[in-house]
């Protein structure tokens, strides 16, 4: 963990797997967060892909910022982490994330370590990459309340070329909560 | 469900706003069911210096369509993560990479792999993780005693580049070149493209052995032969088919080279027995004489006897069954070995 960690960290920790890795016709799925990464990653190898997978993710616009979806009181306790010169912010729980079982509540929370505080104050750069992958799918985690993603599965409904579809029976970790659902889908839209 | 879904990658970037757990690619393949029927291994292959995880994916999709699973993690500054490298990453950064691949994947029983200065790695990974590691294999790789480091033990070119950059102040080692390390030549091109610098502190920082490696149940070292190294063995290639140190890309389709035991073997080995912490040679290190899959060799002792593969023997005490030193030289009776085993598999 370092106070260095920014956005465009993350980007290039996605977009070198591609280069490293050589991938091509890649179905790319990005979690919660992971749509920050997964946006900026595709103004640079969206050649590389033919579907993404957006699994109850933020859809951020062009220079916005994870600060900016953050309720009032996150930004708060966000800046003061901030002022203090902390490099990251702990984990919410994994209760919060709405994880069905206890058994795998205590594992998430056993795994799960602080997110750092640059990724959320740099504003994303983007000039419509992700609009522009072939085959589109947002997946919304029904048990997890988050207006950011009501609002992106809305979008995506309106959306022709995307398709939406809800994990009735899971939380916010769909991998967790719904592994062999969530393979079927992938199977089905990749 | 068509062929082509089912061989197409997906890359997942997971992260639950709460930290980057990680990227993590998924073959879409029936890989769990095929575990599960297999009994597969779980293996950790750990890259030298200058690579990263992708030289071991010819190796990686190998073992994956035999049903084992595989973490080939690239260490911090390297390959993929290369933009993360800096003055901060010493022999402690990468010997964490490992241990928390291991620890955050709640891996048991693994085949942890070492290739280069991975046997660095490993040995430390070792010290840390004994207890989740059921077999442990050097490929062309350092073995370091306590206190060991790239700084004194590399070839003499080696350490005069490190010495100098250490003068210069300079943090990061340029790869050397593909060709130095008797790579193929059709891919040589290609690992000089993957190549990235190397972090020189993990090169001068001192190994920790304190002797959790020797306790493993099961260890194996491979030598690549067609590598010559003045520091490590220097084995004899009579009888032997050649493979570059870069062994994990020169040799798919056996998977790692053979490896045989002679005279230049031995003096590794003598190298070892000076190690104090050892009890005696005998109950440490055995050389493996041929292994033509880490798969196949992981399937235990007795397997690897009904098969005729990954025989071993203690390099330091000739077998009573040996022929003897007047009837042919060492090399030559290590690959007349080989060859039967060959034939009978």
């Amino acid at each position: 963990m370092s106070k260095d960690i920014n956005l465009d960290t993350h980007i290039t920790d996605l977009v070198n797997v591609f280069k490293w890795e050589d991938l091509k016709d890649v179905c790319l799925v990005v979690h919660s967060y992971g749509g920050w990464p997964g946006s900026g990653a595709l103004e640079q190898i969206g050649d590389r892909v033919s579907s993404i997978v957006w699994l109850d993710a933020f859809k951020p616009e062009n220079g916005q910022r994870g600060f900016d979806f953050a309720s009032e009181i996150s930004r708060k306790r966000f800046l003061a982490a901030v002022e203090k010169g902390e490099p990251g912010r702990p984990a919410p729980t994994a209760e919060a994330f709405r994880v069905i079982s206890e058994k795998d509540r205590a594992w998430v929370d056993s795994k799960t370590t602080p997110q750092p505080n640059g990724v959320a104050i740099q504003p994303i750069k983007l000039t419509g990459a992700r609009e522009k992958v072939a085959k589109k799918t947002y997946i919304r985690a029904a048990k997890y309340p988050q207006p950011a993603f009501d609002q992106a599965l809305a979008e995506c409904k309106a959306d022709k070329s995307w398709r939406t579809f809800e994990a009735t029976e899971s939380g916010h970790d769909v991998m967790v909560d719904a592994p062999q659902w969530l393979v079927d889908v992938l199977l089905q839209v990749s | 469900m068509t062929n082509g879904q089912t061989r197409r990658t997906a890359l997942g970037a997971m992260a639950a706003g709460a930290g980057m757990a990680g990227v993590g690619l998924m073959a879409m393949t029936d890989q769990t069911t095929a575990q599960a029927q297999t009994g597969g291994k779980t293996f950790v292959l750990v890259h030298g210096a200058w690579h990263g995880g992708w030289c071991w994916r010819r190796v990686s999709d190998l073992l994956e369509k035999q049903g084992h699973k595989v973490f080939a993690p690239t260490m911090t500054g390297l390959g993929e993560r290369s933009h993360l490298i800096g003055g901060k990453i010493d022999l402690a950064t990468h010997v964490t990479d490992i241990v928390n691949v291991i620890k955050w994947e709640g891996l048991n029983d693994i085949v942890l792999v070492g290739h280069s200065y991975g046997g660095v790695v490993i040995s430390g990974v070792a010290e840390q993780m004994r207890e989740a590691i059921g077999s442990i294999v050097f490929l062309d790789a350092f073995l370091p005693a306590n206190g060991d480091s790239l700084a004194v033990k590399a070839s003499q070119p080696v350490r005069e580049a490190i010495a100098g950059l250490v003068e210069k102040g300079e943090t990061a080692m340029k790869p050397v070149p593909a060709a130095v390390f008797r790579v193929n030549e059709k891919d040589r091109a290609w690992v000089d493209a993957m190549c990235t610098p190397h972090p020189v502190a993990t090169f001068t920082d001192k190994a920790t052995v304190t002797g959790a490696r020797d306790r493993i149940a099961k260890k194996a070292y491979i030598r690549a032969k067609g590598y010559p190294s003045a520091c490590r063995s220097t084995a004899s290639t009579t009888g032997s088919r050649p493979t570059a140190h870069g062994a994990s890309t020169s040799c798919p389709a056996a998977t790692t080279p053979w490896s045989t035991c002679p005279t230049g073997s031995r003096r590794f080995c003598s190298r070892w027995r000076s190690d104090q912490n050892a009890p005696t040679h005998k109950d440490r290190y055995r050389h493996t004489l041929w292994v033509p899959g880490l798969a196949e060799f992981t399937r235990g002792p007795r397997a690897a006897r009904t098969r005729g593969l990954a025989r071993t023997r203690d390099c330091a005490t000739p077998s009573p069954k040996s022929p003897s030193p007047s009837r042919s030289s060492p090399s030559a009776r290590t690959a007349d070995r080989c060859s039967a085993r060959t034939r009978r598999r």
